[in-house]
């Protein structure tokens, strides 16, 4: 034992330590065996090799939390640093690590291997171990064991494993928090109105918000509410734009803003944002793109304003998916100025599948209706089993859908039942299309 | 079902449903059957579930339980032939009940009646684009 602590307490003092973590960094180390003058100076050298790669916030803080770095040798801590290096971590991601984990210094580098091996055991990639614990030193500090008892129990919550491993890929923190944690953050997420199945599907996209305090969550959703949406529209988008809840209130302003200077208005903005939630996820410059290039298709500015208030999924098409859509209407006969006539006062023939689309023209063509589009698009909606079925119905009765009676194919429903006294359940039925696509195919491969 | 799942669909569509939904990437077989179930319950026939799930890529996003509340939903309010609603307009699948709600209560309020309210969306299915 040494002869004079006080000396050594006063050596501590100076250097920027108090006194109880003085009395804690001397009780747990070795530096009470030994010649005063020699762990002193071991003490100083140390202290000043450390400054050289931490501020001495943090050389106070790591000696603190792992006091034992006062037994190693300088040259010991350059190798444990060019050993992290040679696994793949930079300069600047073993200093972050070492301070968030600052008994890594204290782990053999065998040990760490092990580590990385264990956790590419349960499924990751070494370049994503990498990744993960860069941020994260603390994970080193769980055994497999627990990391294997945290995978378990969050299956057990409703999660595959593989889900877990991918969410703790981009949320490492996760191994961190406790299963009871975890509940209780459903449990939160519950009372605010979301289901289990709902917070399970949340969470797989957006795992940080385990992270985040249920008072930022209802600060959030307050904050949404100031921007003209009630509690259950927020609720309902941030099932599908989790992220709404990474953002900043600076953020959601700002894009309203943007989407403002863009020319909607505010209530076009929470109706656009309440059916694509995702648009708080584009960029400004991306959507004035798309504004661009819809010009360069052909149509105004305004219309396209107008397209996307009804529509506004199509910012998350790509211009090539809208010109391929221009192109199989022009190919199944239509002037380019009709589609674009067809396109306007119907958007949502952008996210129509081209096999529906060639269904109901065919149907229209074999009724000899080919027009009927470009007059009124918003008939294309109909379905095509219903088209048909009143379509034959009228037929039967003698009358012939013709350019000047179109309309009465698309009449109101109870118009329809009280003027022919037969259900719309009743006239699918009995004039089944999916039965005529059957006998006609049949007839063909005769 | 598996002679759906089986189905070609051509690449643009598959495109274009990726476009409007990144996530169905990482759907599993389980999920998309769980939501062709749904669709072949209120009897809408092959093509109208393919019309239905490759026009509104979205759909994929829903859980069970929202659809199941939706077509409940639609069901106690008069609606009928849902398979034929939801062909006519995909995107009715992505809406919640409180939504459709809100619509008709304000129609209620310029003194419409909830019969016809109903008839009209049934008979205009493109006026859910306005909810």
């Amino acid at each position: 034992m040494i002869s004079n602590p006080s000396e050594l307490e006063s050596l501590f003092l100076s250097l920027g330590y108090t006194k109880e973590e003085y009395t804690k960094i001397f009780e747990s180390s070795s530096l009470k065996y030994g010649k005063l003058e020699l762990i002193k100076k071991k003490i100083q050298e140390m202290y000043y090799f450390l400054l050289d790669y931490y501020t001495k916030e943090d050389v106070l803080r790591i000696t603190k939390h792992c006091p034992t770095i006062y037994n190693l040798s300088r040259e010991n801590i350059r190798n444990k640093i060019n050993d992290l290096i040679s696994l793949g971590y930079t300069k600047e991601d073993v200093m972050r690590m070492t301070r968030a984990l600052p008994t890594m210094y204290s782990y053999s580098i065998e040990n760490i291997k092990q580590k990385i091996a264990d956790m590419i055991s349960l499924g990751y990639t070494q370049a994503e171990v990498i990744k993960m614990t860069k941020n994260n030193g603390i994970i080193f500090s769980h055994s497999k064991d627990s990391l294997k008892q945290k995978i378990f129990d969050m299956t057990s919550l409703g999660y595959t494993e593989g889900e877990v491993i991918k969410m703790t890929k981009t949320s490492p923190i996760i191994y961190g928090l406790s299963i009871e944690n975890i509940k209780q953050k459903i449990e939160d997420l519950k009372s605010l109105g979301y289901t289990q199945e709902e917070i399970i599907k949340m969470t797989k996209n957006l795992p940080a918000i385990y992270n985040l305090l249920l008072e930022n969550i209802k600060q959030k959703i307050e904050d949404m509410m100031s921007l003209g949406y009630t509690k259950e529209e927020v609720i309902k988008m941030t099932k599908y734009l989790p992220s709404i809840y990474s953002y900043t209130f600076d953020t959601l302003r700002q894009k309203v803003d943007d989407l403002l200077s863009i020319g909607y208005s505010k209530d076009h903005i929470i109706k656009m944002t309440r059916k694509l939630p995702a648009i708080y996820s584009y960029n400004i410059e991306a959507m004035n793109q798309k504004i661009e290039d819809m010009i360069s298709l052909g149509y105004t500015k305004e219309e396209v304003i107008k397209m996307t208030i009804i529509f506004p999924s199509i910012y998350s098409l790509s211009i090539d998916s809208m010109r391929n859509k221009i192109a199989l209407l022009i190919s199944l006969g239509y002037t380019k100025e009709q589609v674009i006539k067809i396109t306007k006062e119907l958007p949502t023939i952008y996210g129509y599948t081209i096999e529906s689309i060639e269904q109901k023209i065919a149907f229209f063509d074999s009724i000899g209706l080919h027009e009927l589009p470009t007059l009124k698009p918003i008939f294309l909606m109909q379905s095509v089993a219903l088209s048909y079925a009143r379509y034959m119905f009228y037929k039967d009765m003698g009358i012939n859908i013709t350019k000047d009676n179109y309309p009465i194919l698309f009449i109101c429903n109870k118009q329809f039942e009280s003027k022919y006294h037969i259900t719309r359940q009743e006239l699918i039925e009995k004039y089944n299309y999916e039965e005529s696509l059957y006998v006609t195919e049949k007839s063909k491969n005769r | 079902m598996n002679e759906l799942l089986e189905k070609e669909i051509s690449d643009q569509t598959i495109n274009t449903m990726i476009e409007m939904n990144p996530n169905i990437k990482e759907l599993t077989r389980q999920e998309i059957k769980d939501k062709i179930v749904l669709l072949d319950g209120i009897k809408c026939s092959i093509n109208q579930i393919k019309n239905i799930i490759f026009s509104n890529s979205m759909y994929f996003n829903r859980t069970n339980e929202e659809i199941i509340n939706l077509i409940n939903y639609l069901l106690e309010k008069g609606f009928q032939n849902l398979n034929i609603l939801f062909d006519a307009n995909p995107y009715i699948l992505n809406l919640d009940s409180f939504e459709i709600d809100n619509y008709i209560n304000e129609k209620i309020k310029n003194k419409e009646n909830l019969e016809d309210i109903i008839d009209n969306l049934e008979s205009n299915p493109e006026l859910f684009n306005e909810i």
